[in-house]
């Protein structure tokens, strides 16, 4: 197990967003967590990369094991939420070249050789698929990349830290079918050397590349377990519903 | 549907006329400063001492404007540091905090003190109790204490105005705000910032109260000396005015600072207007 909540609580202003969170995620798969609008499945995401906190009146109760970590009874919160990359929704162009983009972390941990951070850029830029098409253009500002490859970049730039986890909020929802399925398939890849946690609205997609499925409903775990389990004979009848 | 488009109509007009207004009051006060004191200004007005019976009645105003330009230097560096850092404060680092609302009310309770209040307690503390006496730093100082809230309202605006998601993303790779600042924040907001510490510096060239009782005189060769006193644009406009010594040469000073304050604005607009280029280092045009 790389990642598992127990008993994990969250509360904005004391209105309680996640209740009684249970989950354990297995090394190298790829699970999928899915549910209503509203029914706190970003709010679990942040908590698990340690940026839901930065909310004003954000508490939280339980535990989150990152191996044998609490991340939560840790100090070095950078390194927590490097080890647990999070790729939000709307990928983010910082106002700087792509390579710059990539390497943003990894320069930010204090590698300066150039040779070093070269290789990086090359590397994570190939294992999203991205190189070929902007290998050319390294150096242009990485808000000329389109809406698919901005969102293949913002994953470059998690991966560049070698995170353990991957956390993806809806990655695909604001893109056209190829990209989709251009980041669907490099996510498989990927997760042959990390865990990687994606919520989406799109059945289709978490029956597509995810092992495990994760079906929330106001704060709650409903059910979890095997993708094939959960689309074909779900035990609980809200997930009945929602799938069906 | 009639009366609809009648007011419309009605509110359009409204907002023609006052435009019309604004404008109308500032050409006017323009056309009639340049009409009154143009023929005053000239290369010996801009350059020499002031002369003759009573003083100021021929000659320049070279001193005054060299004065002018120390008091509003000092104002700018003594608001400018604590000012930014302050601002960077309320935007990167007060989030949660109860002290960012108390700074943050702070700044509006010193916006709404009236500068010569400012300048009568920069006078008991610094001219009279430190025994500094009427000098350009406590001018400088004085008009830095004005200008100060400006400054950190400004600043603050500028910061607030880069995409926050750049601060959401640069947490959720853990980088510290500090690092995030330096790198994405501050270089986004370089024009905002600097064009706000224009506009603060037009706002301290213009302020009379505050120097009036701390660092302005009748004459004085400005040499920059940080505790002699100077002369000043605002300053001397007022003693000429009121001591009715001569109005060629009162009309002539108020123009140029009008026309000095209308370049001051007019370059603060223009770097404003460069916001959303790229600034980053990295970055290279083809
Ligand atoms: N910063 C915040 N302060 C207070 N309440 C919040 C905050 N962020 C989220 N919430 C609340 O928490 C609940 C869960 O929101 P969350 O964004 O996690 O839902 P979601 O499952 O991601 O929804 P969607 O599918 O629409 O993205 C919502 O009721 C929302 O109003
Ligand atoms: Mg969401």
């Amino acid at each position: 197990m790389t990642l598992g909540l127990n008993n994990f609580y969250v509360s904005y202003n004391n209105k309680l967003i996640l209740q009684d969170i249970n989950l354990a995620f297995q090394e190298k798969t790829v699970s999928a967590i899915v549910g209503p609008s509203g029914c706190g499945k970003t709010t679990l995401l942040r908590s698990i990369n340690r940026t839901a906190e930065l909310e004003s009146g954000f508490r939280c109760n339980g535990e989150i094991m990152l191996y044998s970590v609490n991340i939560y009874q840790t100090k070095d919160v950078g390194s927590i939420r490097r080890r647990i990359g999070l790729v939000f929704q709307q990928p983010v162009a910082l106002p700087m070249s792509i390579t710059e983009n990539v390497i943003f972390g990894v320069r930010y941990c204090g590698e300066k050789n150039k040779n070093c951070l070269q290789e990086i850029n090359e590397q994570c830029l190939r294992r999203v698929a991205l190189w070929n098409e902007v290998k050319d253009k390294l150096k242009r500002p990485a808000r000329e990349l389109s809406g698919g490859q901005l969102q293949r970049l913002s994953i470059a730039r998690a991966i560049a830290v070698r995170p353990d986890v991957l956390l993806l909020d809806e990655p695909c929802s604001s893109l056209d079918p190829a990209s989709t399925h251009m980041i669907e398939d490099l996510l498989v890849d990927l997760a042959q050397e990390l865990t990687i946690i994606i919520v989406t609205h799109n059945l289709i997609q978490a029956k597509r590349i995810a092992q495990e499925t994760v079906f929330m409903l106001d704060g709650q775990v409903v059910e979890k377990g095997p993708t094939e389990i959960m689309f074909s004979n779900p035990d609980k009848n809200e997930t009945r519903d929602y799938f069906f | 549907m009639i009366i609809r488009r009648y007011l419309d109509f009605i509110w359009l007009s409204l907002f023609w006329a006052s435009g019309l207004l604004i404008l109308l009051v500032l050409s006017a006060m323009l056309a009639y400063l340049i009409w009154r004191g143009g023929p005053a200004l000239s290369l010996e007005f801009l350059t020499a001492s002031p002369r003759g019976i009573p003083l100021g009645a021929q000659g320049g105003v070279y001193p005054a404007i060299k004065g002018t330009f120390y008091l509003v230097l000092i104002a700018v560096v003594t608001a400018g540091i604590p000012g930014i850092i302050t601002a960077i404060y309320l935007t990167e680092y007060g989030m949660q905090s109860s002290l960012k609302e108390i700074v943050n009310l702070t700044v509006q309770c010193m916006a709404g003190i009236p500068s010569i209040i400012t300048g009568l307690f920069v006078y008991a503390f610094l001219v009279v109790q430190l025994k500094w006496g009427m000098c350009l730093m406590a001018g400088g100082i004085a008009l830095g204490i004005m200008v100060l809230p400006v400054i950190v309202l400004t600043t603050r605006d500028a910061f607030l105005a880069v995409d926050n998601n750049y601060r959401w993303l640069g947490a959720s790779l853990g980088v510290s705000r500090g690092y995030m600042f330096l790198r994405v924040i501050l270089p986004q907001s370089v024009p905002a910032v600097l064009s706000g510490l224009l506009l603060a510096m037009g706002y301290a060239a213009g302020a009379t109260a505050p120097i009036m009782v701390t660092a302005a005189v009748i004459s004085s060769n400005s040499s920059g000396a940080w505790f002699e006193p100077v002369m000043a644009l605002p300053y001397h406009l007022y003693i000429l005015f009121s001591e009715h010594t001569s109005m060629d040469k009162a009309y002539g000073t108020a123009l140029l600072l009008v026309l000095l304050l209308l370049v001051v604005n007019i370059i603060a607009l223009w770097i404003r207007s460069w916001q959303g280029r790229d600034f980053h280092n990295d970055f290279r045009p083809k």
